[in-house]
């Protein structure tokens, strides 16, 4: 979920943009002494990130979501690289579309470039196989969207404990999803072009 | 020059405590006296300005679960529409080689500005991909495509985008590009 500009307090926009740049700086960092042909491939997933939001799949009860990338960078990359991806793309998706904004920027890459993209990629590591992707997606989904409600409290724009639930349920329920058609991508890239899975994860 | 005065417009509009009758009355004049400076076209921007609407009704919806008042966080909304219209009138008319060069006077990371600048030319070849097999897949049946379909797509799309990467990379190196 992309928090526009104008809902969070100049107190929130500052921890989670210092947390954002930390973890940006480090990922920038550490892909610095890649080898030089990582960087159009991180274009070339930066850009699927981006355009794949374009594909909108039918959700039950008539409304549709997008998927947002991070879930299958993070799985074929690595997490660096899918946080470093995901800033990208993030950013922007909110100079380009107006999806979240510029000084929400931070937030919103720690609710979908960190928590999503770490929490994966662990998970991945734990047990690499495609059905660990459609949990690790509710999971993640929950945590980006728990974050996104605790941002939005500690901003003065959300209280009680039902609005938590319905943030983090619904990004759940989007992380599920997010999972499930990742699986299928990863199966049939794997079938198509197995040297994909073999990238060097950052 | 262009990107620091909206970014100061925009901080003046989103930081401050605004009260009263500054609540609505700084967004409007930001947004207007943005609007003369940047010389882009109005309308498309303020179309687009209503993109942090379904954000707002989230929180409402979210709240009144709860049992809190249902009331639109109003001050919220009139910032965000007003930052959402300068940044429109921003993306609109300022060359993308101009905000990659304040990224790099930013001493922003080699590495992102090089991966942001290979993602925005990537993705216009990607989205002329996606809207024509939109187009093929609409056109075959009368339905929705489903979920099958559109993971197939998403597919097709990732395996083009790395294809395309390793090209575009033998391509550059042959002209003596070291990252």
């Amino acid at each position: 979920m992309h928090i526009p500009d104008g809902f969070l307090s100049p107190t929130v926009l500052g921890v989670t943009g210092a947390a954002g740049l930390g973890v940006f700086a480090v990922s920038a960092r550490r892909l610095r002494d890649a080898a030089p042909e990582r960087i159009p491939l991180l274009g070339a997933a930066a850009a699927w990130v981006f355009a794949v939001q374009l594909v909108a799949f039918p959700v039950p009860g008539g409304v549709s979501a997008h998927l947002n990338g991070v879930l299958l960078a993070a799985v074929l990359l690595g997490p660096w690289s899918a946080a470093l991806v995901s800033f990208s793309a993030l950013l922007l998706s909110a100079l380009m579309f107006q999806h979240g904004g510029l000084f929400s920027l931070g937030a919103n890459f720690v609710n979908i470039g960190v928590i999503q993209a770490f929490l994966c990629a662990a998970l991945w590591r734990l047990r690499p196989a495609g059905s660990t992707l459609p949990a690790a997606g509710a999971l993640a989904g929950a945590a980006s969207g728990l974050a996104c409600a605790l941002e939005l409290h500690f901003s003065g724009r959300l209280a009680g404990a039902a609005g938590f639930f319905l943030i983090a349920g619904t990004q759940a329920a989007a992380g599920l999803l997010e999972g499930a058609v990742s699986a299928s991508i990863l199966a049939a890239a794997g079938r198509l072009r197995p040297e994909l899975l073999r990238l060097e994860r950052i | 020059m262009r990107t620091g005065l909206f970014l100061a417009l925009a901080a003046a509009v989103l930081l401050p405590p605004w009260r009263g009758v500054w609540t609505w009355g700084v967004p409007a004049a930001a947004a207007m006296l943005y609007w003369l400076i940047s010389g882009a076209e109005l309308l498309p921007a303020l179309r687009r300005s209503a993109v942090a609407l379904p954000f707002a009704l989230l929180l409402v919806a979210a709240n009144s679960l709860s049992g809190l008042p249902a009331a639109a966080p109003r001050e919220a909304l009139y910032r965000s529409c007003a930052v959402i219209l300068m940044t429109a009138l921003f993306f609109s008319s300022t060359p993308f080689a101009e905000l990659t060069a304040f990224l790099r006077r930013l001493r922003a990371p080699a590495v992102f500005v090089s991966v942001f600048t290979f993602m925005y030319r990537y993705f216009f070849c990607l989205r002329e991909d996606v809207l024509s097999k939109l187009k093929a897949l609409r056109a075959r049946s009368p339905r929705r495509p489903g979920r099958k379909e559109l993971a197939a797509l998403s597919t097709a799309l990732l395996l083009r985008s790395f294809a395309r990467a390793g090209r575009v990379k033998m391509a550059m190196t042959a002209r003596g590009w070291e990252a």
